[in-house]
């Protein structure tokens, strides 16, 4: 109860600091969605990318 | 027989006053009257729903099974990592390096088959086949460095202008330029290529039915013609073409080319990787797609929960109430 008296009391009780609250956890959640598939993604797809294997083809010397 | 016939009536006419003098109150206001029938009646309905539906399915199969005598064969289903498994469990068990089969939900293209695909592109199908859709910038990152992009473009001439003096010009290309075709038109196609036109790639494997399976299976679908099968001129046989003649000849090769990677080149992995070279070309952004589905469906799961909460929140007062009677009659 603690918990959610200082969350409603600190984030929404005004709607000045709801408003901020809202804009900065939809920042921040579209961040961490972001990041997070992309985590998923790369873990998923490990080898078959190509900063998995960009290291096999090295750059040819000039000539 | 009449009074037979007054006893059937006034049977009949009891049941019915006895059916309709005591109407029933129904909650719900459906025309449904299932659960009023005889028990004859329920049956026969039962059964008569049954026997439609198969025979609507047997009607669809037989249908189906139609659709499979015309000389057509249609490629069998490959696990290519951008598309997934299907229903192939021999096949998957043949790959080791894949535990979860999530290749069609968020499984992206293989940058060493997509690279190993573009050296098959450049030097055996540019000869006939342009790729007017796809820039080298798109390379960049995918299955090459900017540098070596650069480069490949580099390789190529492009036509540009007009230059001030009104002329078209030729310089090498740049990493925003396109594949340049190898005919300048159609006409120039068919004419180098006995009366055939070979198609633009770009967009070949979403072109054609069953896909890269499709395409795939035609670049391995050459055999002899079976005896009594005619060819024209020009003609060669292909099990997956329609009509089973195909203009292009055998174009792949055991050791045709050489990998930069090493593999071994033979004709079913030349294939297979410039399919899948082809695959990109045709669909490159299946990747974000992919991504966005994924992004849609944990923030879809945040929403409905949220919906879902503000939904009891709303109606919490409604839910939990207690309506209490009171006998006014009586007293307290």
């Amino acid at each position: 109860m603690a918990v959610s008296n200082f969350v409603y009391n600190t984030f929404f009780k005004k709607s000045s600091s709801a408003a901020l609250t809202v804009v900065v956890g939809a920042i921040l959640f579209e961040r961490g969605v972001d990041a997070f598939t992309d985590s998923v993604f790369e873990y998923y797809n490990r080898g078959r990318l190509w900063k998995n294997i960009a290291h096999l083809y090295p750059p040819k010397p000039e000539d | 027989m009449a009074p037979v016939l007054g006893q059937f009536g006034r049977t009949v006419f009891s049941n019915f006053a006895k059916g309709y003098s005591h109407p029933k109150v129904y909650l719900s206001n459906t025309s449904s009257s299932f659960r009023e029938m005889s028990q004859g009646k329920k049956i026969l309905l039962t059964t008569g729903c049954f026997l439609t539906t198969a025979a609507a399915g047997l009607a669809y199969s037989l249908n189906e099974s139609v659709k499979a005598i015309d000389l057509n064969l249609h490629p069998p289903k490959y696990p290519w990592p951008h598309k997934g498994h299907r229903h192939e469990p021999e096949l998957l068990a043949a790959l080791p390096f894949r535990k979860l089969e999530l290749d069609k939900a968020i499984g992206l293209y293989d940058a060493a088959s997509l690279r190993r695909g573009w050296q098959v592109y450049k030097q055996v199908c540019a000869a006939c086949h342009s790729l007017r859709f796809v820039a080298y910038r798109q390379f960049v990152d995918l299955f090459m460095t900017e540098d070596e992009a650069k480069a490949e473009a580099a390789e190529a001439t492009i036509t540009d202008g007009p230059d001030a003096n009104g002329k078209m010009f030729q310089r090498p290309g740049k990493l925003a330029d396109y594949i340049p075709s190898p005919y300048p038109n159609e006409e120039a196609a068919r004419v180098a290529n006995g009366g055939a036109y070979p198609p633009d790639l770009s967009n070949i494997t979403v072109g054609r039915e069953g896909d890269e399976d499709y395409v795939f299976s035609l670049l391995r679908g050459y055999a002899d013609p079976p005896a009594g099968v005619e060819l024209g001129e020009n003609q060669h046989f292909n099990l997956y073409m329609q009509g089973n003649a195909i203009a292009m000849a055998q174009a792949l090769y055991n050791g045709l080319i050489e990998y930069d990677d090493g593999t071994p080149a033979t004709a079913s992995q030349m294939a297979k990787d410039v399919t899948h070279f082809l695959a990109y070309c045709a669909t490159p952004e299946l990747e974000s797609w992919k991504k966005y589905l994924f992004k849609w469906t944990i923030i879809s799961t945040c929403l409905f929960g949220l919906a879902w909460y503000y939904k009891r929140h709303l109606w919490a007062s409604l839910v939990y109430r207690r309506v209490a009677y009171r006998d006014v009659n009586k007293k307290h």
